[in-house]
């Protein structure tokens, strides 16, 4: 058998049976997730969150903001944070050493007073230059905390140091809130009995497009660009399905840095945030959980299906692209620090099923899907291609992908119906259609960049541009 | 003969037609359903719309009379046709559910008045009955929503039912129908009652007059960690001085959970001895534990705690606690100024500590 056989082979075999498990996997989450959102749904039809909502004995809880140049958006976003439904709450926003002025806007519309206060670094982080507090009353929720630039996760760990409640929920500052997701969020945490729930997530929606007044979202569109109405489908697939499934395993590894909750205490005693990498969310849920198996204390993840918290897309290719170059380092990053958990019995769910499926099919899937497409381009020269089985396996993988985008579209309506106009379904199942020739391979290109830059050892979040909700362009890093 | 033969007699072009055929067929009976759902969707919203607003014409005109429902109350052919649909009668029951929680006395005792007249109490006796939990407990949520104390006995039973939400949401409409003489359910229940459920429970409370609660005593050495640690809130909330002796006994728990809210309601019934009892205790206890037995010291500490204070603010490592002793100090005595000015001498760390604490005491 000469080598190019073997190649050839193993090219068909390994690439056959890595397709068959990815596929089965899919359709056991998607099944499996159905139980866990009609579980969510069931239990949660008649309760009254307002009649907790000012309740003095509901856990506080310390809103983490991390800001960088916002000043264009900050002080509606703030607005909105200050407007949510919850009694015992303190909203910290972090000025990382934003260039723009952000702090002075924040200072004069929140009237706020440098305060003393004694800053404990239960986790190293930069300096911190000022803590503000407002001379108002109507604002002693907020804590404004001026720093020097270490990035989002030295932010957050500043947040971490300065809160003062049990329960931390991290969000990106231009986030919108809906009013009950507070209390929605520490529901599970209240709820535990034999197992800790050490953090919960919740799932987040695309507000591009959406109509948005005084910092509350009134009216939900589907986003009228390309890029952010793949990404409104891809969101769906990935929030109801994925993560209501690996929840329900309890093998949840990736709470978005958008809008999560956790325990402030094991966040601290598991170090905080890791500013080495930039996949800090998903390494911190993946510390955590490592820690609570290490100390053999039974835990939980849990995740709240209801769409709570709404962020704006990135619409133009490069920035789109920049942000899944990051994805991917972040999850490279994290995987390799704790590799330790790799099919070792000892982290259960988490080392023998969790971690292989991300390191397999999340970070492997991009590279393995770029070899197979410079293999076929090379078969295709070298004219060793059966056409007639190619075609027949590209029909069998595209009308899979629109099957499970179909479903997935199915379970968003039957669930939470957030796009009700009969135009809107269309064109978000018509924009599925082009998925496998566009979105995907520009995601995989994407991703490959990742690599490269991990190789090329580029450290940097790279430049994010945000349009703003009917705001002028806003420049982040 | 070349493996990949041996690969492609298996996966044969018409297997793979095949199954690509059956997910378009599975796709396409999906987008069906979508748009079906959508369709039934909008059909209920108008629906419901149309049960909302001839609901409310029947109750306005019952508020504004100030009358009793009256006897011979004639629904129009159509919202009696309505009504004598499943869908209709679970969307006008949630609409009644929904006016209700907005109304008090008269109005609300109208609006129950108009679910028993619209037989709606069969539907949700119906649901209380089936074999199905989230039915069940969906049932029971309905029933007590429209005060049928009738069902109080039937219900009860379910209070320490195995399905957490079935025993949720009977123990909230015990509650509901019978107030404090409810809590009895406490005595034998078996299983956990959650820290939202403890709230839950302690927020309907609040809005009834205290009554006496004769079973504390024992619902505090309950087997039962969770009995014990509502308890110890209820204890707290309505400053049952007569249970300061058992709250006392359990700082003794293995649960650092239940010697964690005893800490807290001390706090509230406290007695003279009270803070010689927690500072008793302090050296063994557990990080957080340290932080609310410093708290309550503050709260009803006097110039005789100080000097335990100070061994605090010299003794330990944590910051948090050396914060919590100094805001001690500056609350149990007069002279706590003075005291933390001494002990700031010439210690950076606990000066800027004593400025956070001055803010604070000025705030």
């Amino acid at each position: 058998m000469s080598g190019f056989n073997i190649l050839s082979d193993g090219l068909t075999y390994g690439i056959f049976i890595y397709s068959v498990t990815l596929l089965l996997f899919y359709v056991f989450i998607g099944l499996y997730s159905i139980g866990e959102t009609r579980q969510y749904i069931h239990k949660n039809n008649f309760t009254d969150y307002r009649l907790l909502a000012s309740s003095s004995h509901i856990p506080s809880i310390s809103i983490l903001a991390p800001a960088y140049n916002e000043g264009a958006t900050i002080i509606e976003n703030v607005r909105s944070l200050l407007s949510l439904f919850y009694n015992n709450l303190e909203v910290i926003i972090i000025n990382d050493g934003s260039k723009d002025d952000s702090l002075e806007k924040l200072i004069e519309a929140y009237q706020l007073q440098p305060v003393p206060h004694y800053i404990q670094y239960k986790i190293q982080t930069k300096e911190i230059r000022c803590v503000y507090k407002s001379k108002n009353p109507i604002y002693r929720k907020l804590v404004v905390v001026d720093k020097v630039n270490g990035g989002k996760a030295d932010a957050l760990n500043v947040g971490i140091n300065i809160s003062s409640n049990d329960y931390i929920v991290c969000i990106d500052v231009d986030c919108i809130l809906e009013q009950d997701a507070l209390l929605k969020m520490v529901k599970p945490f209240l709820e535990q009995t034999d197992r800790k729930v050490i953090a919960t997530g919740g799932v987040i929606r695309i507000a591009n497009s959406c109509e948005i007044k005084d910092g509350r979202l009134v009216k939900v569109h589907l986003p009228d660009n390309y890029w952010a109405r793949m990404q409104s489908l891809e969101y769906i697939r990935a929030f109801i399905l994925g993560r209501m499934a690996w929840a329900r395993l309890n093998g949840l590894l990736l709470i978005s840095g958008a809008f999560g909750a956790f325990d402030k205490q094991i966040v601290i005693a598991c170090g905080g945030y890791n500013h080495n990498t930039v996949g800090e969310d998903m390494e911190l849920v993946v510390r955590m959980r490592r820690y609570m198996e290490e100390k053999k204390t039974p835990y939980r993840v849990a995740y709240i299906p209801d769409p709570l918290c709404w962020t704006e897309a990135p619409v133009s290719t490069r920035i789109f692209g920049r942000q899944r170059t990051r994805w991917t380092r972040g999850t490279i990053e994290t995987l390799k620090l704790h590799k330790v958990m790799f099919f070792n019995p000892r982290y259960h769910v988490l080392g023998m099923l969790s971690y292989p499926y991300w390191f397999f099919f999340e970070m492997l899937a991009p590279p393995i899907e770029f070899i197979g497409f410079i293999a076929f381009v090379i078969m295709a020269l070298l004219g060793v291609i059966e056409w007639q089985v190619f075609v027949a396996l590209l029909t069998f993988i595209v009308t899979f992908g629109y099957m499970y985008s179909a479903f997935a579209a199915f379970m968003e309506v039957i669930t939470y119906n957030m796009y009700r106009r009969k135009t809107d379904m269309a064109k978000l199942l018509l924009t599925a259609l082009t998925e496998p020739f566009i979105f995907h391979p520009f995601g995989v290109w994407a991703a490959i960049k990742g690599y490269i830059d991990l190789l090329r050892k580029k450290k940097s979040w790279g430049e994010m541009t945000r349009q703003g909700f009917g705001q002028s362009p806003v420049i982040k890093k | 003969m070349h493996s990949r033969d041996t690969f492609f007699r298996f996966i044969r072009p018409e297997h793979l037609y095949l199954t690509a055929l059956f997910f378009i067929v599975v796709t396409f009976i999906i987008v069906t359903s979508i748009y079906v759902y959508l369709y039934l969707r909008k059909k209920r919203y108008f629906l419901k719309q149309f049960i909302t607003d001839r609901l409310d014409e029947y109750i306005s005109t019952i508020l504004i009379g100030e009358d009793a429902l009256p006897e011979d109350l004639l629904l129009n052919d159509e919202l009696a046709g309505i009504l004598s649909r499943k869908n209709g009668q679970q969307l006008a029951i949630d609409q009644l559910i929904n006016t209700k929680k907005n109304l008090t006395g008269h109005a609300a005792e109208s609006i129950i008045a108009l679910y028993e007249k619209l037989n709606l109490k069969a539907i949700s006796v119906k649901k209380f009955k089936s074999p199905v939990w989230y039915k069940k407990a969906k049932g029971i949520y309905e029933l007590y929503m429209m005060n049928q104390k009738n069902m109080e006995q039937q219900i009860v039973k379910y209070t320490n039912s195995n399905n957490e939400y079935v025993r949720m949401e009977a123990q909230t409409a015990i509650i509901g129908f019978s107030g404090f003489s409810g809590l009895s359910f406490l005595s034998n229940l078996s299983y956990p009652l959650t820290d939202w459920q403890q709230i839950k429970l302690l927020e309907q409370l609040h809005l009834l007059n205290p009554d006496k609660m004769d079973d504390l005593p024992l619902w505090l050495q309950s087997t039962n960690e969770y009995v014990v640690l509502f308890a110890l809130k209820l204890a707290e909330t309505y400053q049952q001085m007569q249970v300061h002796a058992e709250v006392v006994n359990c700082l003794n728990s293995q649960s650092e959970r239940i010697r964690h809210q005893a800490i807290l309601t001390l706090g509230r019934i406290a007695q003279d001895d009270t803070t010689a009892t927690l500072k008793a205790i302090y050296a063994r206890e557990a990080y957080s534990n340290k932080q609310i037995i410093l708290k309550q010291i503050a709260i009803i500490g006097t110039d005789d705690d100080i000097d335990f204070l100070m061994t605090v603010l010299k003794t330990e490592a944590n910051d948090n606690l050396k914060l919590d002793a100094l805001r001690a100090i500056m609350k149990c005595s007069l002279d706590g100024d003075k005291i933390v000015a001494d002990a700031a001498d010439n210690n950076s760390v606990i000066t800027a500590m004593a400025k956070q604490i001055n803010y604070e005491m000025i705030k």
